[in-house]
C-alpha cells in the first residue's frame, strides 16, 4: 500500500473556511480569457508527507504548484487568485491539497471561502505579462511572499498542459472535510518557460514545511474557465477510498 | 498466437530485508514453470525509483538468472530505456549481447524511453528529447552488433571507431521491439521494422485499428535493423481458476492493486508540459477515474481473468484483432499467493493454450 500523508489537520484548521453552502453544478460560473500561471517544484519529500492530509497519498516524488489566475472579468468582477497546492492522490485520483490561497478581491475571497471552503485570504495578487516573460507576485501584510517569473516563453499545445482539482480543508456544518474544487478548461493558448523565483514564503502561504527543491517548467495559458460544482467531500483523517462522500452537484 | 509472461516486479511495503528477495524468488520460480509449460516469452521491464510499483531496475540480471535455469523460453529485455542519462547506448549493446550469448540466443530486445517524471527527473533527463534519443539508439544498436568496428557522429550520441564487444549469439542480431504506450508509437514501430510491444490495455476495436495500421506500414518499412520484426504483442493480466467467481474476485484484486500503484507515480505528462508525452504512459486504461475516490472503477474489457472457457473466448477475440502474442502480468504487489499463481499458470497451460494455433502446431 502506498504511503499516506501525515498532516495534523489542527495545524491548518485556524485559517480554514466555514462553508455556508456548497457550490453546485446548477449554478454557472464561467469566465473567458483567464490567464493561469503555474510554477511547479519538487519539494522535500519527508516534509511533503507532513503537509499532505492523511486521506491522501503523496505523489512519488512529492511536488507542489504555485498557481496564479487572473480573471479580467467575471460574475464577481475582475480578480486574481494565488494558490499553493501540494499535489497528491486520493485513491487513484490526481488532485492537490490547497495549503493556502490569496485574492485581492473581498467578493472573490468570500465566494471561494463560503462555497468551496478555500483557505482564501486577502492580499495583493498580481499577474503581469512583460516583454521577457510573465511575472506573478503576492504581497501579504506588507511583505512580498511570492515573486516568480516565467522566462523565455515558447508556445506549446494546450493539450500538453494538465491541471488537477483542489481539495480544500474546511468546516462543513460541524465536520472537518476536504472539499473538492474543480475547474474545466478550454485552452486557447499555452506557453512554457523557465522558472525564476525571487521570493517565496512558505510559512505565509500556510506551512513552512513546504521546502522547494527542483524547479520544473513553468506554464502560462489563456483559457476559458468553468468552476464546477462540488462533487465530493473527503474525511481528512480516513483513506480517501473509504472516507469519500459524494454530494449532490 | 503466442503467450508470454511479463514482469514489473512490484514489492509491497513494508520492505523488510527479505521482502524483495522473496518477490524475486517467486518471479523466477514462475518463469521456470512457464518455460516447462510452453510459454514463449518472459519479459522484464526496466524501471527506476517506482516505489512498490516496480523494483525491476536491472532486468538484464534478473533475465540472466532466468535464462540460466530455463531451456526454451525467450527472455525479453522490455524495455531498455534509450535515454543517454539513464543508459549509454554502448552499454545497452554490450549488455544485450552478453545476455543473448548466455541465454543461447534467446534474447528479445525491447526499446523505449520511460513515461514518468519519477524516472526521467531522477536521472536529470530532458523529456523533450527522449523520442529523438530513442530513434537514434534503435538505428545504431544493430550496427554495433553487426559491424566489426563502429564509429558514429550523431545528434545525441557520438563515438570514435571501436569494436563493440561481444557480438550477439543470434545472427544477424536479436529481434528488436519498441514499447507502445503513447498514441502513434505503433506507427513509429512499423516505420522502423520493430515489433510493437503493447503496454496498454486498449479495447478490441482500438487494438484492431492499431494492428491494421501497423501491419499496413511494416510491410513497406525501411528497417533500422538487418531484418523486420513484424510482431504485435499486447499485455494483459492472467488469473485462471476453475471457479469463475473466485477467478474474478482474485483477478480484480490484482488489477485494482496494479492500477492503484501505477497512479501514485508522476507521469511525465503530469508535470512537464511537452508534446513529447501525449499520454499518461503506464497502462492508462487501468487508471480510468471513477466519479469520486472510493467509487469502484470499472474493469477494462478483455482482461484474462476467469475460468478456462472464459479465457479461451476472450483470447479468441484478441486473436481476431490480429495480434500475434499476449504477455501476461501474473501478480501485483503479491496480492495473489505464490501457490495460486503457479496453479493459474498450470491450468492456463493445460486448458487454454492448446486452443491456440502456435501451441497446437508445436505439439
Amino acid at each position: 500500500m502506498p504511503l499516506f500523508g501525515k498532516l495534523d489537520t489542527a495545524d491548518h484548521l485556524p485559517r480554514s473556511a466555514q462553508v455556508t453552502e456548497l457550490f453546485t453544478d446548477v449554478e454557472t460560473f464561467s469566465v473567458d480569457n483567464v490567464d493561469i500561471l503555474a510554477f511547479t517544484y519538487e519539494i522535500d519529500i519527508q516534509q511533503g508527507f507532513g503537509v499532505t492530509p492523511k486521506a491522501l497519498h503523496p505523489s512519488i516524488p512529492s511536488y507542489c504548484q504555485l498557481v496564479i489566475r487572473r480573471h479580467r472579468d467575471s460574475p464577481l468582477g475582475a480578480f486574481n487568485v494565488a494558490e499553493l497546492r501540494i499535489n497528491a492522490r486520493a485513491g487513484t485520483h490526481y488532485l492537490a491539497y490547497c495549503v493556502g490561497a490569496f485574492t485581492e478581491s473581498a467578493k472573490a475571497c468570500r465566494f471561494f471561502r463560503d462555497r468551496y471552503g478555500a483557505p482564501m485570504q486577502l492580499a495583493d495578487v498580481r499577474l503581469d505579462p512583460r516583454y521577457y516573460g510573465v511575472v506573478g507576485s503576492v504581497e501579504f501584510e506588507g511583505a512580498k511572499i511570492l515573486d516568480g517569473t516565467l522566462e523565455r516563453p515558447h508556445y506549446i499545445s494546450g493539450n500538453d498542459v494538465l491541471y488537477t482539482p483542489n481539495l480544500n480543508l474546511a468546516r462543513v456544518g460541524n465536520e472537518t472535510k476536504l472539499v473538492h474544487q474543480e475547474m474545466e478548461y478550454v485552452i486557447a493558448r499555452a506557453q512554457r518557460g523557465e522558472t525564476v523565483l525571487k521570493a517565496f514564503d512558505a510559512a505565509a502561504f500556510g506551512d513552512a514545511r513546504v521546502v522547494l527543491r527542483q524547479p520544473l517548467p513553468a506554464t502560462i495559458i489563456q483559457t476559458k474557465v468553468t468552476y464546477t460544482g462540488v462533487h465530493y467531500l473527503v474525511d481528512p483523517e480516513k483513506p480517501a477510498m473509504a472516507g469519500t462522500e459524494t454530494v449532490a452537484a | 498466437m503466442k503467450f508470454g509472461i511479463f514482469y514489473e516486479i512490484s514489492v509491497p511495503r513494508p520492505w523488510h530485508r527479505d521482502t524483495e528477495k522473496r518477490v524475486y524468488d517467486n518471479c523466477i520460480e514462475q518463469a521456470i514453470l512457464a518455460d516447462k509449460l510452453g510459454f514463449d516469452y518472459c519479459w522484464a521491464v526496466e524501471h527506476h525509483f517506482l516505489e512498490e510499483y516496480s523494483h525491476c531496475s536491472a532486468p538484464e540480471i534478473f533475465l540472466t538468472a532466468i535464462a540460466a535455469q530455463t531451456k526454451r523460453i525467450r527472455v525479453g529485455h522490455g524495455i531498455n530505456v534509450c535515454v543517454p542519462e539513464i543508459n549509454p547506448v554502448i552499454r545497452i549493446a554490450e549488455r544485450c549481447a552478453v545476455l543473448d550469448i548466455v541465454s543461447g540466443g534467446r534474447l528479445e530486445v525491447g526499446t523505449g524511453r520511460s513515461a514518468t517524471w519519477t524516472e526521467l527527473g531522477g536521472f536529470g533527463a530532458n523529456p523533450d528529447t527522449t523520442k529523438a534519443t530513442w530513434d537514434e539508439y534503435v538505428r545504431v544498436l544493430p550496427k554495433m552488433w553487426t559491424q566489426e568496428r563502429f564509429g558514429y557522429e550523431g545528434t545525441y550520441f557520438s563515438m570514435p571507431e571501436r569494436a563493440v564487444l561481444p557480438k550477439p549469439y543470434q545472427k544477424p542480431h536479436p529481434p528488436m521491439w519498441v514499447a507502445v504506450t503513447s498514441p502513434g508509437t505503433e506507427i513509429d514501430a512499423a516505420e522502423r521494422g520493430l515489433g510493437a510491444l503493447g503496454l496498454t490495455f486498449g479495447n478490441f476495436a482500438e487494438q484492431e485499428r492499431k494492428v491494421k495500421a501497423y501491419k499496413d506500414i511494416v510491410r513497406r518499412c525501411e528497417p533500422v535493423g538487418e531484418f523486420v520484426n513484424d510482431t504485435v504483442a499486447a499485455v494483459n493480466f492472467l488469473y485462471c481458476h476453475e471457479n469463475p467467481d473466485q477467478a474474478k474476485n482474485t483477478g480484480l484484486r490484482m488489477i485494482g492493486t496494479f492500477g492503484y500503484l501505477a497512479s501514485q507515480l508522476v507521469s511525465a505528462r503530469e508535470v512537464y508540459a511537452s508534446p513529447s508525452y501525449a499520454s499518461f504512459g503506464l497502462l492508462p486504461q487501468v487508471r480510468r477515474q471513477a466519479n469520486a475516490p472510493g467509487t469502484a472503477a470499472e474493469t477494462p474489457p478483455g482482461m484474462c481473468i476467469g475460468d478456462p472457457d472464459q479465457l479461451i473466448s476472450t483470447l479468441k477475440e484478441w486473436e481476431s484483432t490480429g495480434i500475434d502474442c499476449v504477455n501476461f502480468l501474473l501478480n501485483a504487489n503479491e496480492t495473489i499467493p505464490q501457490a495460486d499463481v503457479l496453479a493459474s499458470l498450470e491450468l492456463f497451460a493445460r486448458r487454454v493454450m492448446p486452443k491456440f494455433s502456435s501451441v497446437e502446431a508445436a505439439a
